[in-house]
Parts: C-alpha cells; structure tokens; sequence
C-alpha cells in the first residue's frame, strides 16, 4: 500500500510513474511512503519523467528515487 | 629461473583475482614487458593483460576486445606505426599508448597522427599507470557522451534502459525506466534494494 505524507491511501494513478505516462508531465521528489508487511513505513522520494521520440509519441517513463526514511524520521523526533 | 625467463604466457597472466580491465601489450623484449606490468601494478592497476610481440598475433589479438593497447615503438617486423594502423583499420577507438626507449620529436608527431592517444619513453614507465586511469575515464566520459547522442537522436526503449545503466552504476539512487503500458523495461540494483521487492512489483512505484 502506498500513502502520502499525512498518511492517506494513495490510488496508483497518483504515483509519480503513473504520472509521468498517463499524463505525460514530470514529478519532481514527490514524497510517498511504502507500507511494507511489517506495517513500517518506507518513505521515498521520487522524480519521474515521461521520455518522447522525436515524433512526440511516448516511448518510455522513467522514475529515480532514493529511500528518505532516515531523513524525514529525524526530522519529525 | 629469474622472472624473466617464464614464457609469455606465464608471464603476463595474474590468476590471483578478478582484473578490472585487460590490456593488450605489444612487446618484443619480456623484460620491458615485465617492467611495464610491474609498473603499472604497482601503480594500482589491476588488469589482465594479453602479450604479442607479432603481427600475426596481434590481428588475432584484435578480434578480442581490450580497454587499453600499451605498444612499444621498435620491433622486428613489426612497429607501432604498423600495430597502430591495424588497430584504427578495426575502426575502434581503444586508447592506444606507445612505450618507447628512444623517440623523436618528429616521430612521435608522426605516431600521434596516426592515432595514437600518448606517446612517452620506458624511461617514464612509472607514469603509464596514471595515463592509462586518465585514458580510460576520458574513454568512459566520451562512451557516455556518444551513447547519449544516440540515444537523443534515435531513441528507444532499450537504447535508454543501456543509458541508465551505465549512468545509475553507482549511486544511491534507484533508477526504473518502463514502457508506456507500465512493464519495466530496465531496473537498477538500488531499485530492489531499496523497495525490498521483486522487479514485477516495481511498476507500482
């Protein structure tokens, strides 16, 4: 399960990737966080942008993230 | 029997671990052969590296393929003007260094011309493990720039997937790129390191 920020359930058409290939725009580190099975949360931050031929039809998406857990842990102790 | 005396093959081989990269050396004297290795070790090069001293030898050589080709300048039947030529002939831009006792000014214009990346004397052995590093980072930065290029002139899917995973070897970074109905095409190792999950649940992200 994915959520955002306040911890509200994120539909998969709100995930940066989705993003970037169903709306063909960029998403720069958007922060989201990953519920994994032991309930802990891994937070990331994602950039993803849709790739075009030079015809302008969508060929690719591509998304680069890093895992901020740390981060943004310590920043709420 | 000194160290000088094993056979080529003995010689230039080092199965103690995995190289980084290989080098082709061309060389008709084993000792200057040995000090060039041992230079270049000590230089903190790990590399494997392949000996010929003939032309016959280094057109088979040359099917193969080599980050770095170190030549000597002088050798019977076969020089590095020569070695030089067969190795552009094959249409590849593998740095090439010559290695050479004694060397004019106007030769060593002449050997740069033909396609040679350094041009120094054995004398300064100690430094061609510095210029083979230079070498190669300046080789990997054009491979880059080259692989970009086409990439923006041509691009596809798994020319842009060969792109990110020669920028995204290192880092800490995870780097998935998928095509347009959401499979991956390309996913690096930092992706499923930090996701903690297989690569058909990475679509998700």
């Amino acid at each position: 399960m994915q959520i955002d920020r306040e911890r509200n359930t994120l539909a998969v058409e709100d995930l940066p990737l989705s993003v970037a290939l169903k709306k063909r725009s960029s998403v720069n580190a958007y922060v989201h966080g990953i519920v994994l099975p032991t309930g802990e949360v891994k937070w990331l931050s994602v950039s993803a942008s849709p790739i075009h031929a030079p015809d302008g039809d969508l060929i690719s998406a591509v998304a680069s993230f890093e895992d901020v857990s740390e981060k943004l842990n310590s920043a709420t102790n | 029997m000194s160290m000088f005396d094993r056979s080529n093959e003995e010689l230039m081989i080092d199965k103690s671990e995995k190289p980084d990269i290989r080098i082709l050396l061309i060389e008709d004297s084993p000792d200057d052969a040995e000090l060039i290795k041992f230079s270049c070790s000590q230089g903190g090069l790990n590399a494997e590296w392949h000996w010929v001293d003939s032309k016959d030898a280094l057109g088979l050589a040359l099917n193969e393929s080599w980050h770095v080709i170190v030549s000597d300048y002088r050798m019977p039947g076969l020089g590095a003007e020569m070695a030089i030529e067969m190795i552009r002939a094959r249409n590849t831009s593998v740095p090439v260094i010559v290695v050479s006792h004694d060397i004019s000014e106007d030769d060593t214009v002449k050997l740069l011309d033909l396609g040679a990346d350094d041009v120094l004397k054995k004398s300064a052995r100690a430094v061609l493990p510095r210029i083979i590093k230079r070498r190669l980072s300046r080789f990997a930065g054009q491979a880059q720039r080259n692989a970009f290029g086409a990439m923006i002139a041509s691009p596809t899917p798994s020319g842009i997937s060969r792109l990110f995973e020669s920028l995204t070897g290192r880092g800490r970074h995870g780097v998935v790129v998928v095509s347009p109905d959401g499979q991956i095409d390309f996913a690096n190792e930092n992706a499923e390191k930090i996701l903690g999950l297989k690569q058909d649940a990475i679509t998700q992200h």
